[in-house]
């Protein structure tokens, strides 16, 4: 099991009051999953990517990363686990402006302290398999949007992460270019690669294996999301 | 960190407007610095050059009266009255005594009553001077040169004969053009012939205040050397010695001729005169004082100014974070350890104040020399204080730069991969 993640919560302070986002989360995601969490926006999807990001911390609940108990780790150990068991992809890619492509998917390496030249074969390897081998020495203003987070995508796979986080991928692409990310993704799985991916649109949803919903900080299949809004809407709920 | 370093140098360059300006501050509190040291040292070793004798280190050490501080012979009347009873010449002892002393090079004994009253005459024409007996060690320590005829001879000495030595300001006084060498003047009471003629080179060794200025460099030069031995032929009897000693060290000459006064003072019987070196030594030392001073309270100011420029690097520095809340959001979640956040910025703050620093030294080093050639001052590049201003503009850089490389790296990686 790659992420366990038993009985998250997480709540907010808004002055006075806790406001709960996350309630009572339980996620499991084995090697070789690719899952896609739907869900409006405020469900709470950011809050629980973060978490399995390692980027927050769960108010409380257990989270094991590949075994691995994050509530008892300190800052550094976070960070060596996010440098090489994830790979993060951004909705509006993330990349440094005035770094080339292949020093942008160099810069995970460099912080596992790869030396310079493996870093390289690395990270043009990776550049290859995304498809951008002919636009290493380009800088991010010279690439389309698509290949902007395909460079995000060799980044996050640079390091052969236990699992891919990506976050609204196609969220700031065109239709075509956001197809072109999810066969990559597809590829990617169908080698081996785990993806967790957060968006909230069906079609990009359905290209994973699996599709949980969180819905008011709870997480739920499809099926007992869409019976929730029927009830609702059968209810006259007004807030929905 | 060699990755560092460039990736900063990018930034900078990247930047280059606002780096320069955020560099000001340290660049000009720099260059003041480079600038007041040099303006200082030169004008110091100006002084020293001028008033305490230049590369010749001499002082004389001359016999004083203890209350009024005059020179013996301007109080007390030789003529009439002899010597001072009680007081002899330097002993060897003593002599050699001084020797001892740390920092002294040579010693010489010399005879003369340095009021310039001495006539030395020839045929009808005189000239008003200062006659000295010497040792034969004398032209060693003194810069004077033999320009005509022939110095003093150990036979010279043994049989106390009457010759002499004059200056060729003494020389053009009385024989105008014709040769000096052999001829008979009257020194006192008796007459002495001239062996040599001297001129001289750079020597403020007989230089003890102002009025020895004028004497000796402003207005006349005229001066006669006998040998020590022959002196009583002048004074008339066994008169006051006075000691020149040449200092191994600019900086030793006020702790040695005082060390030096002393040893000699203790081998005199008491009396109300004591041997001191001249009042310039003693005015050397507190002019030395007073430009430590100002060296402290310019360098004082031109530290204020590097303050205001650390804080100006504190500020752009915060800036920077600022404007790369996102960067370095997205570098935490890549895996980058605090460490490696604010090495980076804690180095590109490092490269931004020293690169200040070396333009600064550089602007400072131009400037002064400028302000040298003008003001026709020797600017010394003090070297010491360049390595010291490089390395306080690093330390600047660390200090101002530690508050915002630690705001960077403890940002949240939340906070920062959402800030727009």
């Amino acid at each position: 099991m790659i992420l366990d993640l038993k009985g998250i919560y997480k709540n907010y302070k808004a002055g006075d009051v806790d406001v709960p986002v996350l309630k009572n989360i339980d996620l499991q995601v084995k090697e070789g999953d690719y899952l896609s969490i739907m869900g409006p926006s405020g469900s709470g999807k950011s809050t629980l990517m973060n978490i399995i990001g390692l980027l927050d911390k769960p108010t409380s609940g257990t989270y094991l990363f590949d075994g691995i108990d994050v509530s008892s780790q300190n800052d550094r150990s976070l960070s060596v686990i996010r440098n090489k068991g994830i790979g993060f992809v951004f909705q509006n890619f993330n990349l440094m402006p005035r770094e080339t492509a292949l020093s942008n998917v160099e810069l995970p390496l460099l912080y596992a302290g790869i030396k310079k030249k493996q870093r390289r074969e690395i990270a043009s390897a990776a550049l290859e398999k995304v498809g951008l081998a002919d636009r290493m020495k380009f800088f991010p203003t010279q690439l389309s949007g698509g290949q902007k987070q395909r460079v995000a995508i060799a980044r996050a796979i640079a390091n052969s992460p236990k699992i891919l986080l990506a976050d609204e991928p196609t969220g700031a692409l065109d239709s075509r270019s956001g197809e072109q990310v999810m066969e990559l993704f597809s590829k990617l799985n169908s080698e081996g690669v785990t993806i967790v991916m957060i968006t909230h649109e069906k079609v990009v949803a359905d290209c994973a294996n699996k599709i949980v919903v969180i819905y008011d900080g709870e997480l739920m299949t499809l099926g007992e999301y869409n019976s929730r809004i029927l009830r609702r809407q059968h209810g006259g709920d007004v807030n929905e | 960190m060699l990755e560092n370093i460039m990736l900063s140098l990018r930034g900078i360059r990247s930047h280059r407007m606002r780096s320069v300006l955020t560099m000001l501050g340290i660049i000009i509190g720099i260059a003041a610095i480079i600038i007041i040291v040099a303006i200082i040292d030169g004008a110091t070793a100006q002084l020293k050059e001028s008033m305490v004798g230049g590369t010749t280190n001499n002082v004389t050490l001359s016999f004083y009266e203890k209350e009024t501080s005059m020179f013996w012979a301007t109080e007390y009347d030789t003529s009439t009255s002899g010597p001072i009873p009680g007081i002899t010449t330097i002993s060897d002892e003593a002599y050699n005594n001084v020797l001892a002393v740390d920092g002294v090079d040579d010693a010489t004994r010399i005879y003369g009553h340095e009021d310039g009253s001495q006539t030395v005459m020839y045929l009808g024409n005189s000239a008003y001077s200062n006659v000295y007996g010497i040792d034969k060690d004398y032209f060693n320590i003194s810069s004077r040169r033999l320009t005509a005829g022939r110095l003093f001879t150990a036979r010279d000495y043994e049989m106390s004969n009457n010759v002499a030595i004059i200056s060729d300001t003494m020389a053009g006084q009385l024989f105008k053009n014709e040769d000096a060498i052999g001829k008979t003047v009257q020194i006192g009471n008796e007459l002495f012939t001239v062996v040599g003629v001297v001129t001289k080179l750079v020597d403020y060794s007989e230089i003890q205040n102002l009025g020895d200025y004028y004497m000796n460099v402003g207005m006349l030069e005229s001066i006669a050397f006998v040998p020590l031995t022959s002196w009583s032929g002048v004074a008339g009897y066994d008169d006051i010695q006075n000691i020149i000693i040449k200092v191994n060290d600019p900086d030793k000459i006020v702790s040695a001729s005082t060390a030096a006064a002393e040893v000699l003072n203790n081998a005199l019987p008491t009396s109300e005169y004591e041997y001191k070196s001249g009042t310039l030594t003693d005015d050397a030392d507190s002019l030395k004082q007073i430009t430590d001073i100002a060296s402290i309270l310019l360098i004082g100011i031109a530290s204020i100014s590097l303050l205001v420029g650390g804080i100006g690097v504190m500020n752009i520095m915060l800036v920077s974070v600022t404007e790369r809340t996102r960067e370095i959001g997205l570098k935490k979640a890549l895996g980058a350890k605090r460490r490696v956040i604010l090495s980076q910025f804690l180095t590109e703050s490092v490269v931004l104040t020293s690169i200040g620093g070396i333009l600064g030294v550089l602007i400072g080093i131009g400037i002064s020399k400028i302000i040298g050639m003008i003001a026709g001052l020797p600017s010394a590049i003090n070297i010491g204080a360049i390595a010291l201003s490089v390395g306080f503009s690093m330390a600047v850089g660390i200090v101002f730069g530690l508050v915002p490389s630690i705001k960077a790296a403890n940002l949240n990686p939340i906070d920062a991969l959402r800030y727009e």
